[in-house]
């Protein structure tokens, strides 16, 4: 039995050394003296087991989870069950207002829609409509939910990254203009997703700011 | 589940992120699709959400998530395959039932809801680096990882192994509290 070297401690394998070996990280000289171990060791083959097994539940959480819009969504049924009452509107129009008026838009560009769907595959559905702006670096993807004829309607929205880039900009507000007049503001959060809970029905665009400043074409609601 | 029926929204999205998988993944098993078990997924969360005053015992909510789901989404594959086309001359007696059962899939469901309930109870900086090392659709690299936390590359294997050997332990409680 091999025991000797940095992966063994007390005649067995070290936890770390095992996982290792389980996420195939090791060289092929240390992965063949734990694979010669493991074929004499009950223990440590055990262990490796229950290790395996704990990575590929891990693992199997990401393929498992809900597409992102829905896992949104569902986050948001507080709200659409049971809506607060408005916020502060006219504070928050004068407050969009001027930041608008305020030249914070600078150098926007324009997002173009696309027929193509990128990712999860949402298909329309009564109660829902789905819009996917493409502007180079990144695509935004947005679902529309009309809980009721009446009702308000909500916007769900992400940013995403295309090729390469990892890093979503977070750093973003995203404004609401309906017409020419501002009409809500919110801000990406870590996952670069937003929300706006309470739409009325009409036609708008939405621009974000941050470092990629950007403008939707407008849209009905 | 107390703070939930409060009126706690973030308590509502910590309860969501337990069974969220569960919910999605059921319906799949069934082998609907993508469209029909976002069905089910929006009709269980919303039965959830609707339902906790009822609930109100955390110690049943797996099952309860795991039966409901399972209800919605046999029901809606039953209904998908009344609406198929049949072939020439079915007989139907040699067509086995591939619909898992509730027994079936209630271990890999208290699994799933166990290792949500023990991620959330790792340390934030654990939690957030196994999130990145496992749970992302892309997971980061050992690399990326270093940049995101600004430690060493060599230090990320050994802290994620410190990190899953937590979980474990909290895990193994998880479980045990489950099949109590």
């Amino acid at each position: 039995m091999t025991m000797r070297g940095p992966h063994f401690r007390k005649a067995h394998v070290t936890e770390a050394a095992l996982l290792d070996h389980v996420e195939q990280r090791l060289n092929d000289d240390s992965h063949r003296d734990i694979q010669r171990h493991l074929a004499d060791c009950h223990r440590c083959r055990s262990e490796a087991a229950d290790l395996l097994r704990l990575v590929e539940d891990l693992r199997a959480e990401s393929r498992d989870s809900p597409p992102p819009h829905l896992a949104a969504w569902a986050r948001m049924i507080p709200e659409l069950v049971a809506p607060r009452t408005r916020p502060g509107w006219l504070k928050l129009v004068a407050d969009t207002w001027a930041d608008l008026a305020g030249g914070a838009l600078a150098s926007i560009v324009s997002l173009q829609p696309t027929p193509m769907l990128r990712g999860v595959d949402i298909p329309h559905r009564a109660g829902r409509r789905r819009l996917l702006f493409a502007a180079g670096r990144f695509d935004l993807d947005m679902e529309i939910g009309y809980p009721g004829a009446d009702d308000p309607r909500h916007i769900h929205g992400q940013v995403l990254p295309v090729g390469q880039t990892r890093h979503l900009w977070t750093d973003c507000d995203v404004h609401l203009t309906r017409g020419r007049a501002a009409y809500a503001r919110t801000r990406l959060d870590r996952r670069g997703e937003f929300v706006f809970p309470r739409v009325l029905a009409g036609r708008y665009h939405l621009t974000l700011t941050g470092p990629a400043p950007a403008r939707t074409p407008s849209f009905e609601v | 589940m107390a703070a939930c029926l409060a009126g706690d929204a973030a308590a509502w999205r910590r309860l969501l992120s337990r069974y969220e998988t569960v919910i999605w993944l059921i319906p799949k098993r069934f082998g609907l699709c993508e469209e029909d078990a976002a069905e089910v997924f929006q009709a269980v969360c919303l039965a959830l959400f609707r339902g906790l005053p009822r609930l109100k015992q955390a110690a049943g909510l797996t099952r309860w998530v795991l039966t409901t789901t399972h209800r919605q989404s046999r029901d809606l594959a039953r209904k998908r395959r009344r609406e198929a086309p049949l072939p020439e001359e079915p007989d139907l007696s040699t067509i086995p039932d591939q619909s898992p059962s509730v027994a079936d899939l209630h271990e890999e469901a208290v699994t799933r809801v166990a290792i949500r309930a023990a991620i959330d109870r790792l340390a934030p900086r654990c939690a957030e680096l196994l999130r990145l090392l496992y749970l992302e659709a892309d997971p980061l690299s050992y690399r990326e990882v270093a940049k995101r936390f600004d430690i060493p590359e060599g230090t990320v294997g050994p802290t994620r192994a410190r990190c899953l050997s937590r979980l474990r332990e909290i895990l193994e409680k998880e479980l045990r509290g489950s099949t109590k």
